[in-house]
């Protein structure tokens, strides 16, 4: 059994502990103390003369000898169970017991309480020893006082006091010097253990930033917290941030699925109070059966707390009764204070992947679901359309102007509601990364007329003029023809939808060295500043947009996405006084990688 | 006229079946609710066109293409929702002959319907006397007739409609456009898949090596070249 902090690396409580446990010192202690029978011993030999006193001096003294052995050996067989300040107590017992048998005022049994003091100094606190030397001294001027011959003589007097100067001297005397000779170890002990501590909080934070993940540094904090307190056992525990149950990580020279077991009572432990457990309480163990079962007497927690917020616990954990000093707690307190920033660092990183991820599956999830609706409403629409034609075939010379009316109101709604739904599907796979673009070389000014042409009974229908000023000669540049046509489609579409009846569209080209300028002007009522920037997004409706029969507001936001996929841009043009102005460029050389793999083959 | 419809919802088979009696009043339909049936019906009914939903119940709709493909060359459209474009290309490569996108209407559906079925026909025999001939790959225009090494390989009309126009224009780009209008039709100028699917199938029944080809040359985005080769003498 070993006590923890023996190789741990927490200081000793004090000067008076370092000089314990010291094999050198304890053998000069007990050379001392058979000195001192040896110099009683010789002393009552040549007191023979004094007949049967001297006797009992000696006899004394080899009683003494024997009690002496006796405690040399059970100290050795115990392996120092019994400390030397306990022994100090015994000694001094003894010591005044033979010194009352001796039956004698001036008997050479009072060199006896030399080694007491002595080792009352070395072994006890200065307070302590100060009190056990004067306590000796009183004891034994009583006894010497009380003895059957003592008589007030000049001689008895000089004994007395050379009696007392030499107990008070050896007390000071003695704690004097080992108190001298316990600072140098203590101080060394002090400086080697505060030199190995920081290698150790070093080692704990060099291992813990180079970019692990949350579990790899919770096993390393256990690891180095166990080697740095030198306990038999050692837990991180992490609190889960949404209450749910924590995770322990442990090391130990027990098998790790015990110790996690026990973790795991210490985790609910902690859940159940609320609050970490900070101190050394002998009553946590008694909640921790399984660490309890596996043989641990004392267990200390710290809280790893960063910001006032409480992310986990450390749990250090002895075979000792009384393992941890309060200085092993404050070490203790120290790892974990270090130890907690490289835990919450890596814990924002790993809530920072979570959120992502988080995001990323409600994006998947949206776009998913608005391809499965559009998906869906298919099928009815195709019934739709097809009555819908049918009837109208069927009663184009039959039926009344009323009845003609209302199926071409269907026509049209149902062509609308088609469109809406193709919007959205293409919305959705714009967002899932799900279109790409099958480029071909072409002339963009033949595309532009070409739409022009689509949408010039729109156009007709509200007096509006369409101008284009395209460039005298060809311009080809690699684009998808069908995306291309769409996006000219929902600009001009725009501009029919928002400029007045009879007003001026225009669309021109603008050739720049290395892209293609095309811009869409009508002259409505423009976009209001506030909506600007927001424009482009999927389903954003201006306040424009309320009472025109408009869409649900995909047109600019799909526009933008085909640009950006050819490589270019879309923005709102400073179209001057009145009136709206869409530009978009194209690059003039065709980016391999908007090439897809798919289109390779055609 | 005999057409099959294979498809679940019942009110978009009526309206196929309305849409086709309104061009041929005499057609008659049948409609399977399932890919299992559709199959049965398939083989039992004989029937001139297949109409096949590539969403049913019980069988996957590609599954149903390919045991129809198995054993039968009836012309087969496949009726797909916009945005499955990979669905598409699949059906095609399964050996669909064309498709129509919900929601269509009825025009749409007639004019995939009589594009398909007047690709199902040979052009006429004996227009055009003149072949092409390198030792390896003959092409006889006047017959129709393709051989590999002196081995006849059967093309389907639209197969060899597309290297007929290839050939015919040996050494020179024919551009998409053209290609699609000239094979299946002016309504088809867009469809590009088409074109991709057919290549391939062309090239794995002519070339020495499909992968490499020698003869169906692409000229990325603008159209395929058939190169022609000289008679080794």
């Amino acid at each position: 059994m070993r006590a923890a902090g023996a190789d741990g690396l927490a200081p000793r409580e004090g000067y008076s502990q370092a000089l314990q446990g010291d094999a050198v010192l304890d053998r000069a202690l007990f050379g001392l103390r058979w000195a001192a029978l040896a110099a009683v011993l010789l002393l009552g030999l040549l007191d023979q003369t004094r007949g049967r006193l001297g006797l009992m001096t000696v006899h004394l003294a080899l009683l003494i000898a024997g009690y002496n052995l006796l405690v040399q050996v059970g100290r050795a067989r115990s392996g120092g169970a019994m400390s030397y300040a306990g022994l100090v107590i015994l000694d001094a017992a003894v010591v005044s017991v033979a010194d009352l048998l001796a039956g004698q005022g001036m008997s050479p049994i009072f060199l006896l309480y030399l080694p007491v003091l002595v080792g009352a100094a070395v072994a006890m606190r200065p307070a302590d020893s100060s009190f056990l030397t004067f306590a000796v001294g009183l004891l034994s001027l009583s006894i010497a006082v009380t003895q059957p011959d003592w008589r007030w003589g000049p001689d008895q007097l000089e004994f007395l006091g050379i009696r007392l100067v030499a107990l008070v001297l050896f007390g000071v005397v003695s704690t004097g010097l080992s108190r001298q000779l316990g600072l140098q170890r203590w101080s060394t002990e002090m400086e080697r253990s505060a030199a190995a501590r920081l290698a150790l909080l070093n080692d704990l934070l060099r291992a813990t930033s180079s970019g692990l993940d949350l579990g790899q540094i919770m096993e390393t904090v256990a690891a180095k917290t166990r080697r740095g307190v030198g306990s038999d056992v050692a837990l991180a525990l992490l609190l889960e941030p949404d209450g749910a149950r924590p995770k322990v990580w442990a090391s130990g020279d027990i098998s790790s699925e015990a110790l996690l077991r026990g973790g795991d009572e210490l985790a609910k432990l902690a859940a159940r109070r609320g609050r970490p457990l900070h101190r050394q309480k002998p009553d946590l163990l008694s909640e921790a059966p399984t660490l309890s079962r596996l043989g641990l007497r004392s267990l200390l927690a710290a809280p790893l707390e960063a910001d006032g917020q409480i992310l986990g616990i450390l749990f250090v954990g002895g075979r000792a009764p009384d393992a941890f000093s309060p200085e092993c707690f404050d070490w203790l307190l120290t790892i974990a204070q270090h130890a907690v920033l490289p835990i919450r660092n890596a814990r924002l990183q790993e809530m920072e992947r979570a959120n992502a991820a988080r995001l990323a599956e409600v994006e998947r999830a949206k776009s998913s679901l608005l391809s499965g609706v559009s998906h869906d409403l298919r099928t009815p629409l195709t019934s739709i359309k097809v009555a819908a034609g049918l009837l109208t075939e069927q009663r184009q010379e039959v039926g009344d102007a009323s009845e003609r009316s209302l199926l071409a109101a269907l026509r049209r709604n149902t062509e609308r509601l088609e469109k809406l739904v193709d919007e959205i599907l293409d919305v959705a796979r714009l967002q899932s990364g799900a279109i790409r673009l099958r480029p071909e070389p072409l002339d963009v000014r033949g595309l532009l007329r070409e739409v022009a042409l689509s949408i010039k009974p729109m156009l007709d229908s509200r007096g509006q003029r369409l101008e284009l000023a395209l460039p005298e000669s060809p311009v080809t540049i690699w684009v998808d023809r069908r995306r291309l046509e769409q996006v000219v489609a929902n600009l001009l579409s725009n501009a029919n939808k928002y400029s007045p009846d009879g007003s001026d569209i225009l669309v021109a080209v603008d050739e720049q060295p290395d892209e293609l300028v095309v811009k869409v002007a009508d002259e409505g009522p423009g976009i209001p500043p506030a909506d600007r920037e927001r424009i482009f997004q999927p389903f954003f409706q201006s306040a424009r947009d309320r009472g025109v029969g408009a869409g649900v507001g995909l047109g600019l936001a799909i526009a933008r996405s085909l640009v950006e996929l050819h490589g270019g841009r879309i923005w709102l043009a400073d179209g001057g006084e009145r009136g709206t102005t869409v530009a978009f460029s194209l690059p003039r050389q065709p980016c391999a990688e908007r090439v897809s793999d798919e289109g390779a083959d055609y | 006229m005999k057409v099959l419809i294979i498809e679940d919802e019942r009110d978009v088979a009526e309206a196929i079946a309305l849409s086709l009696r309104f061009q041929w009043p005499s057609c008659e339909t049948v409609v399977a609710e399932d890919g299992v049936s559709g199959i049965d019906l398939s083989q039992k009914g004989s029937p001139d066109l297949i109409l096949l939903d590539l969403r049913l119940p019980r069988m996957d709709g590609f599954e149903a293409l390919r045991q129809i493909r198995r054993i039968s060359l009836v012309p087969i459209v496949i009726v797909t929702a916009r945005g499955d474009e990979m669905d598409k290309v699949r059906g095609l490569e399964t050996g669909a002959d064309d498709y129509v996108t919900k929601p269509f209407s009825h025009l749409e559906l007639l004019a995939r319907v009589k594009a398909v079925l007047r690709r199902a026909e040979m052009p006429p025999v004996g227009l055009d006397s003149a072949s092409y001939d390198d030792g390896y790959l003959t092409v006889d225009y006047a017959r129709h007739q393709v051989l590999v090494s002196g081995e006849a390989v059967y093309l389907t009309p639209t197969e060899y409609n597309l290297l007929y126009h290839l050939a015919k224009n040996a050494g020179y780009v024919v551009p998409h456009r053209i290609l699609l209008a000239k094979v299946w039709g002016h309504e088809y100028e867009e469809e590009t898949d088409y074109l991709r699917v057919y290549v391939r199938r062309l090239r794995e029944k002519v070339e020495r090596s499909p992968d490499n080809p020698e003869y169906l040359l692409t000229e990325r985005g603008i159209g395929y070249k058939f190169r022609p080769k000289n008679r080794p003498e």
